[in-house]
Parts: structure tokens; C-alpha cells; sequence
């Protein structure tokens, strides 16, 4: 289904978008302490839904069952800690802090699932190959074919096999189909599909061909222009990551959960890098929220 | 100096006995409309490539091809890439980007366009050919129709000296078609673009076109302007004359049979046509291929020949003002068998070639005995109060459609896009169950489908094809017949009916697409189906084909196999259908024989019926308008005796 392209609703470059998802899921994956990991699976939540809608509610509750497991199974692998909440199968104890340290991966497994999420939705493959297209540009449009020929294989698979239950041949006619006549059958059609994979292929060369394709220097139109908002956000971007990135080396964003839940809360670090954190992953919630707003009182004033 | 020439060229596919192309010679001045017809495997896109090195075909040539005076071979690829745009046929084949906008920017891209002035081309040209509205979306979700005008505008956004189309429309349907062809038409007449345009379907273009060459094997049968081709074919009796436009069949019919002289004087007129069309330039002009009367006194003198509807009407309305016949709609039609109605007109008894004398063997079952108990039959596929949708939260596309179609019969389903035709028919196949109703096949156990009796031709026969040849197709679907214990049909006699005895041995995909229809038909049949569904089944497909197919479906019609067939294509089903129906927002809105049916509508009805229908009530086809025209001479004449 051809889903329109959607930015973070103001049109911005691909560049400031990548940039954001390589912060976002690059530090998500790095910063092992509670207070973050909250923070991460939080704002990655907030965009997808931002981004999304109400369908973004299926997959969010999706993962919430997922990260529950993962953070109730952890204390039964993991039998440290000093705050025992109850012990099972003769005497092996099951303890607060593996369930906090349980909890904080499961945090972090959310985060990156969603922040994945919003990628698909955000980056399709024109924008990637758009930024990556630069570097190879026969490399690109190789892709983009083989990229559009995967679903067309599999659309032309499933129109063959409707096509030949409809005269009686393949699956259909028999209730119970035994799985060496299945394989036949998917064979039969694979040789269909091929076939006529060839045949377009060959069309699809001449049509590339006879408009010029190969006959000299090419040149790239590109769709996006980098303008000074784009600089802007990428280097408020570049300046928060810079902060958290600096709080990690000076080990205000570290935790450990044994023997005791343990963070240095008390340095101003802690705080700063925190409040970065929070602010940069915000950051595509904040513009989308106040496009709604700003959308909403242009309507109301009409 | 000509845009585009071919001097005397002749070419021959590697192992091919007779050469594709024999010395054919055509030049093309700029801005001019060349419209190239023929039936299919004349040779139409064999010339064509040969217009554009990189779709040049391999194999032995002689002659020339000359672009504004130099030989094609000294033109750089880039420079014919830029200025000699070529559409093809099959609409998806071409595009090479997954969005509409990469689409647009590749050709450009190839050709090295600065980006700045790339964009700005790309914006004119979708704006010209109205591609803002999905201009964001992936390739894979447009539809035949925007496939194509995304083609065009892709090409065109390079701005072109020439655009060469092959049969651009094969593959649409007929409203996309028209529109297509209207784009084409005002790229010509605004713009001033060169167009060199093969097609089948030529209801539109013809009047469009300044020129026509006619290719019949290979070899110009004639060219020159649209009129005096038209005259030219009828003069020679050409079997190409169905493929012209129902006004201009109607007019040589009308005169053709009133003065039995006026054919052999309009073709030794248009004899003028040297061998090889070289002569286009001096071909006759409509005027002179004129029949004349007895006397020696030009007949319509004022009115040309008509090509269009407007022309038509305008014409007939006066014939039969001078003939005394008022706009009365009451003249009764005669009674007259459908089969042999488009010969009617301009082949005299005795010139009826013994090909067609057979052919009538199959004859379409005439006026009388068609009208006799439709319903009286047992039915063979009955579908009651048939409720359907493809999602659940989609809008329902069959509702409460309720169709009986007896055994033995030709039922045609009309409609536009998104009628519900194609889904009507999956339905029926047992392809797609209904949500609320029921399909029933009399005979076949189980309310399920697939149902063992029914068969389903899809649009696209391609998607019926696996194996290497012909008979290899044949052969899976034999076995399959044997192992259902279906008594299968019988395979020689199938090869025969569909008329597979020379391709067998061909691979299925090198067919043509006329062939790959009946390849696709004869391994349909071999199933033995007592239903026997088909989707399009003339779309993309000649004339010639088109009768022949005709015939095939009267025959199994005769052996009790109820047919129904899903189409646009009106003059296929006025001909040869029992019975229309017309789905509209997935119901039957109507529903009637197609005399009837075709009489009564105003818009969606045959070229024939809309040029006539002020003039005579319930002609629908050309056979019929002919016939018509015909009492009404003989009623004249007697009067005048009297």
C-alpha cells in the first residue's frame, strides 16, 4: 500500500531526519540507566504516535507485553541483589534489583522497537537513496529496481496461483492437498513468475535505455534543498547529543543495580545530560505538536 | 528537409523465412500526425523501433532510416534519446522509479539535465499532463491508465522532436484509452509535437491523424490522407476495413452497396498509390475516391466523407432526407443474421471468399431463435442477492447483485471501472467468497468454490502460462482434466477450434497477443468448464482476431457452455452477445438483449447506434445501419416508380 511519504510534518531534509534516528536509537542503546531508558521508550512512544495516530496505539501495546516478560524473566536468570522480594525453587531468590535492571532493558527494547517504527514510517527508500545515492549512483537505481521488483514478484505470484485455481488448476480443487502436490504447484508458479520477470525485465531495459540511460554523465535531481532550518536542527541537534555524550564520558549517566540500585544523581552532569537527552528526543515531538497547535488556532481564528 | 524518413528498408529477423519489413518508405515533416495501422504481426512495431537505434530490433537490414536528413546510425544515442521519444505498450514495463517523481526525473537524469532546469521541466510537464494529483505516490499503486500518461510525461518532460508511440492504448481500458489518446491528440495540436503512432484501437485517433499508412505484411497497402486511405481499402476489398471507425464502415457500406460500380471505379481513382506508398504526397484526395452515380454526377457532393460520430450523423440524417425518409425512429430493422452483418455491405454475394462461407458455418444464432427462452433454459450459474467487499472496513463493491445466466448462452457484463465486472466474475469462479448470498452452479457438489465447472479466463492470459511451449500447456491441463476424471476435453479437437495447429511447439510468452488469447483459451477449455468466464477477452487484440474469437465463443455457446464475458468493448458485444447487462455501483441496472440494450442507452452504446439513432430505431450495429440504409434505398426507389 503506497502510504504518502511522511516527514515530521514540516518539510525538512532527509539528512536532519537520519541524523535524528542515528542519535536516538545510537544513544538509546548506550545509556544502561534507568532515568534514560524512561526518558528513550517515553519519547519514542510520543512520536510514534504523534506520527501515526491511533494505529500507532496497536504497536505500542504490542510491545508493552513483550517488555513485561523481559523484565519479570530477568530476576529468574539473574539471582543478585541485595532487596530479596521472594525466593522459589529452594531458596533461589528473586530480587528487586535484577527486576529494576529487567525493567531498564525492557525500557530500552521498547525504545528501539518504536524509534524503528517511526523510522519505516519516516524514511522510505527515495529518501535513502537519496542521501546514499550520491556515493553510487548506479548502485542506487540498481536497488531501486530490485527494491520494486520484490513486492511485484510477490504480487505476480499470488495473481498466477488465483489465476490458475480459477481453471481448476493448483491448490482449490481438492479440500486436502498433499504437500508434494503443494511444492509442485509452488514450483509451477515460481517458473510462471520467472518467466515473466525476464520478459518485463527485458521491456524495462529498452524503455531505460532508449531514454538515455548509459549514454553519458548523469546527472540527480535532488527533491529536498538543505536550507538554514535544516542547519539549524542539525546543529541543536549536534550541540544536545554533544552534551549527553559528554555527561556519559564523565560517568554521570551510568548505573549499577547490584548490590544495590545505585546513580550519581548528585552531580550537576547527571541533571544536564538528562534534561539534553530528554530535549533532543523530544525534539520532533515538540515541532509536530507545535505545527498542531499552530494549525489549530490558524483554523479557530478563520 | 523531412523529420524522419525510411528509405526503402527491409528487415528480416534472424531465422525468419519471409522478412518483417519489405521495402517500406515513409518520411514524416514536422509536426505532422502519422497514424500507422495494420493488424497485428504487419510489422507495425518492427518500423517502429527501427525509428530509435536503442530499440532497433537484431537481424538483417537493408535501406535507410534518416533523422532530419542523417543516417539514424550517425545520431548519438544521447541525442536520440533526447529528441525522438518513444512510448511502448505495456505501461508498467517502462517505468523504472518506485514514485511518480522519480519517474519523471530519470530520463532527465540520464540525458545530464542541470538539476535546476530538470526541476523546472518536470514541473511543466506534470502540470501539463495533470499529474499533481499522485505526483507523491509509489509507481506500484497506479492504475493502467496513469501508468501510461506518466510514460508520456516522462518522455515529453525531455521535450522531444518526435514522439513514436506503439500501440499505447493495448493495454488500457477504454476510457483510459480515450483520454490517452486526446493527450496525444492535443500534444499534436497545441503543441506542434511530431507524432508517429501505431495502434489497433483507431476509433479516435483516425480522425486525428493527417496521414495513415496502412502495413499488411510488412509492405505499405497504402498511405495518404485518412479519407482517401479509408477508400482505397474498401476499393480493394481489404479485410483491414473493420478495423476503421464504425462512421467511415457505415458510409462505404451505404454507397458501396448502392452503386455495385463504385467500387472498381473508387479503386482505380486510388490506384495512384505506387507500390510501396511512396507517393503519399500524391495519394488521391477524398474528393476523387468518391463513387460516383451512374451518370457521371459526383454523389454528396457537399459532404466528405465522415470520420467522426458528428460527421456520421450529420451525413446519414441527410441520405435519408434526400431519400425521403423522415427522422421517424420507427423503421423496423430488418431481420438479419449478426454473424454475417459486417460483410453485408460492401462484399457482393459472389465475391464472399470461402473463408467466411465457413466461417457463417458457426453462424450466430439469428433475431428468431435468439429471443426464444433466455429464461426458459436451465440455468447454469445463478447468483442470488450477492453481497461484496475486499476489506472489511472498504465499501462494499457487489450489492445484492442477483444474475441467472442459462446454459448455452452469451452474456456480456458492461460497465465502467470499478463496476464490479472482474469482482463479479471472481466471485462466480468461486475465487472470492460472497459476504452475504450464495453462488450456484447446477451440477457441481458443494456451495464452495472453486467450482469444478466453471473456469475463469483472466484478463492477462500471461498469468495462465508455465511451461516452455505450447503444448506443454496444453498437456498440465490434460492431465489435470484426466485426474479430476473430468471428462476432459479433447485436445486435438481444442487445437483445432482455437486454432493452435501452427504454434504448439512456440513458447507461450513469444506469442502474440491475439495468440497468447486463444492459447490461454484452448488450455481453459480443455477443463471442459460449463461456465466459462472471461475478463477483457479482446482487449489489446485486432479485428481480425476479434471475429474469429467471436466465432469460437458462438460455437461453444452451441455446444451448451454458458459464457459470460466482461468487456468495454460495446461493438464486440452488440455483435455477438445474447444478452447485456450493465453493472452499475455493484447491481444489475440493466439488463436485455442487445439490440434492445445498446438502442435504448445514449451514452454508453456503439458508434453505430449513436450516429443513427435519430435517423432509425434499435441499430446498434454497422451490419444493421447498412441494412437499414438498404430498405430505405429500395423503398425510394420504389416510390419513384410509382
Amino acid at each position: 500500500m503506497g502510504t504518502p511519504p511522511t516527514a515530521f510534518l514540516i518539510p525538512v531534509h532527509p539528512i536532519v531526519e537520519l541524523g535524528f534516528f542515528l542519535c536516538a536509537i545510537g544513544l538509546g542503546v548506550f545509556l544502561l540507566s534507568p532515568p534514560f531508558a524512561l526518558v528513550g521508550a517515553g519519547a519514542a512512544a510520543l512520536t510514534l504516535l504523534l506520527l501515526q495516530g491511533r494505529s500507532a496505539g496497536r504497536l505500542i501495546g504490542a510491545a508493552v507485553p513483550l517488555a513485561a516478560v523481559v523484565a519479570l524473566a530477568n530476576p529468574l536468570f539473574v539471582p543478585l541483589g541485595q532487596t530479596v522480594l521472594f525466593t522459589y525453587a529452594g531458596g533461589r531468590p528473586y530480587t528487586a534489583e535484577a527486576l529494576a535492571c529487567g525493567a531498564m532493558v525492557a525500557a530500552l527494547l521498547a525504545a528501539v522497537l518504536w524509534w524503528f517504527a517511526s523510522f519505516n514510517r519516516v524514511m522510505d527508500t527515495v529518501k535513502l537513496l537519496y542521501l546514499f545515492g550520491r556515493f553510487a549512483p548506479a548502485v542506487s537505481l540498481t536497488l531501486t529496481l530490485v527494491l520494486r521488483l520484490v513486492p511485484s514478484f510477490g504480487r505476480r505470484a499470488s495473481a498466477v496461483a488465483e489465476a490458475r485455481a480459477g481453471i481448476g488448476l493448483g491448490r482449490g480443487s481438492g479440500t486436502k492437498v498433499p504437500a508434494i502436490a503443494r511444492v509442485r504447484e509452488a514450483t509451477v508458479v515460481l517458473a510462471s513468475v520467472s518467466a515473466w520477470s525476464l520478459e518485463h525485465g527485458m521491456a524495462t531495459a529498452g524503455a531505460m535505455e532508449s531514454r538515455g540511460f548509459g549514454t553519458g554523465r548523469r546527472t540527480t535531481v535532488p527533491c529536498w534543498s538543505f536550507r538554514w532550518r535544516d542547519g539549524a536542527a542539525l546543529g541543536l541537534m549536534g550541540a544536545l547529543a554533544a552534551v549527553v555524550v559528554a555527561g556519559a564520558a564523565l560517568g554521570a549517566t551510568e548505573a549499577t543495580f547490584f548490590p544495590r540500585v545505585a546513580m550519581p544523581a548528585a552531580e550537576p552532569m547527571f541533571g544536564a545530560s538528562l534534561a539534553a537527552y530528554g530535549l533532543l528526543l523530544l525534539l520532533p515531538a515538540l515541532v509536530m505538536g507545535r505545527e498542531r497547535l499552530r494549525w489549530h488556532f490558524s483554523r479557530a481564528r478563520r | 528537409m523531412a523529420l524522419l524518413a525510411c528509405e526503402a528498408l527491409t528487415f528480416a529477423y534472424p531465422g525468419a523465412a519471409v522478412p518483417a519489413l519489405r521495402g517500406v518508405s515513409l518520411t514524416v515533416e514536422p509536426g505532422e500526425y502519422l497514424l500507422v495501422v495494420g493488424p497485428s504481426g504487419s510489422g507495425k512495431t518492427t518500423l517502429l523501433r527501427h525509428l530509435k537505434s536503442a530499440l532497433a530490433p537484431h537481424g538483417a537490414r537493408t535501406g535507410r532510416v534518416l533523422f532530419q536528413g542523417r543516417p539514424l546510425e550517425e545520431v548519438s544515442r544521447r541525442e536520440q534519446a533526447r529528441r525522438i521519444g518513444f512510448v511502448m505498450q505495456n505501461p508498467r514495463d517502462q517505468i523504472v522509479a518506485d514514485r511518480v517523481a522519480g519517474e519523471m526525473a530519470f530520463g532527465l537524469e540520464s540525458l545530464g539535465c542541470d538539476p535546476a532546469l530538470a526541476r523546472a521541466r518536470i514541473a511543466e510537464a506534470a502540470s501539463f499532463f495533470g499529474l499533481d494529483g499522485w505526483f507523491d505516490r509509489a509507481t506500484a499503486d497506479l492504475s493502467g491508465g496513469q501508468c501510461q500518461r506518466l510514460n508520456l510525461a516522462a518522455v515529453m518532460a525531455a521535450d522531444p522532436a518526435v514522439l513514436v508511440l506503439d500501440e499505447p492504448t493495448a493495454q488500457l481500458d477504454p476510457l483510459a484509452a480515450t483520454e490517452f489518446m486526446a493527450l496525444v491528440r492535443r500534444l499534436n495540436e497545441e503543441l506542434g509535437v511530431t507524432v508517429i503512432m501505431g495502434e489497433q484501437r483507431i476509433e479516435e485517433a483516425f480522425a486525428s491523424a493527417h496521414r495513415v499508412l496502412v502495413l499488411e505484411e510488412g509492405t505499405v497497402a497504402a498511405c495518404g490522407e485518412p479519407r482517401a486511405v479509408a477508400a482505397r481499402l474498401f476499393a480493394t476489398g481489404s479485410p483491414l476495413v473493420t478495423a476503421l471507425p464504425a462512421p467511415v464502415r457505415i458510409y462505404h457500406g451505404v454507397m458501396g452497396r448502392e452503386i455495385p460500380g463504385a467500387r472498381e471505379e473508387a479503386g482505380a481513382t486510388s490506384a495512384a498509390v505506387g507500390p510501396g506508398g511512396r507517393v503519399a504526397a500524391t495519394a488521391p484526395g477524398p474528393r476523387a475516391s468518391l463513387p460516383t452515380i451512374g451518370d457521371g454526377t459526383p454523389a454528396e457532393d457537399a459532404v466528405p466523407a465522415p470520420l467522426t460520430v458528428r460527421e456520421g450523423r450529420c451525413w446519414l440524417r441527410r441520405w435519408c432526407a434526400e431519400r425521403g425518409h423522415g427522422a421517424a425512429p420507427a423503421t423496423p430493422v430488418p431481420a438479419e443474421p449478426m454473424g454475417c452483418s459486417e460483410e453485408s455491405g460492401f462484399t457482393s454475394p459472389s465475391a464472399a471468399e470461402p473463408e467466411r462461407c465457413s466461417a457463417d458455418g458457426f453462424g450466430r444464432k439469428t433475431g428468431a431463435s435468439r429471443s426464444v427462452g433466455i429464461h426458459g433454459r436451465d440455468a447454469a450459474l445463478a447468483l442470488r442477492d450477492v453481497w461484496f467487499r475486499y476489506d472489511r472496513a472498504g465499501a462494499d463493491v457487489l450489492r445484492g447483485l442477483s444474475l441467472e445466466v442459462p446454459r448455452g448462452s452469451l452474456c456480456a457484463l458492461l460497465g465502467g471501472n470499478g463496476a464490479g465486472k472482474t469482482t463479479l466474475l471472481k466471485v462466480a469462479a468461486g475465487l472470492a467468497r460472497p459476504l452475504r448470498g450464495s453462488v450456484r452452479v447446477p451440477g457441481c457438489p458443494g456451495r464452495r468454490g472453486p467450482f469444478p465447472g466453471v473456469a475463469l479466463l483472466p484478463q492477462d492470459p500471461q498469468l495462465l502460462f508455465s511451461r516452455s511451449t505450447v503444448a506443454a500447456e496444453l498437456a498440465e491441463m490434460a492431465e489435470m482434466a484426466e485426474m479430476a476424471k473430468v471428462a476432459g476435453g479433447n485436445q486435438a479437437e481444442v487445437v483445432e477450434l482455437c486454432d493452435l495447429g501452427g504454434l504448439l511447439e512456440r513458447h507461450p510468452l513469444d506469442l502474440s497477443g491475439g495468440e497468447q488469447q486463444r492459447a490461454a483459451l484452448a488450455k481453459v477449455l480443455l477443463g471442459s468448464p460449463t461456465v466459462l468466464l472471461l475478463d477483457e477477452p479482446t482487449k489489446g487484440t485486432d479485428v481480425l482476431f476479434k471475429k474469429r474469437f467471436g466465432q469460437l465463443l458462438c460455437a461453444l455457446t452451441e455446444r451448451g457452455v454458458a459464457v459470460v464475458m466482461a468487456s468495454h468493448d460495446m461493438e464486440f458485444c452488440a455483435t455477438w452477445a445474447d444478452r447485456c447487462v450493465l453493472l452499475f455501483q455493484g447491481i444489475v441496472s440493466a439488463d436485455d438483449e442487445p439490440q434492445r440494450f445498446f438502442g435504448a442507452n445514449r451514452f454508453y452504446t456503439t458508434a453505430a447506434s449513436r450516429m443513427s439513432r435519430d435517423v432509425f430505431a434499435d441499430t446498434v450495429t454497422d451490419g444493421q445501419v447498412i441494412a437499414a440504409c438498404g430498405s430505405v434505398a429500395a423503398q425510394g426507389a420504389e416510390g419513384e416508380r410509382l
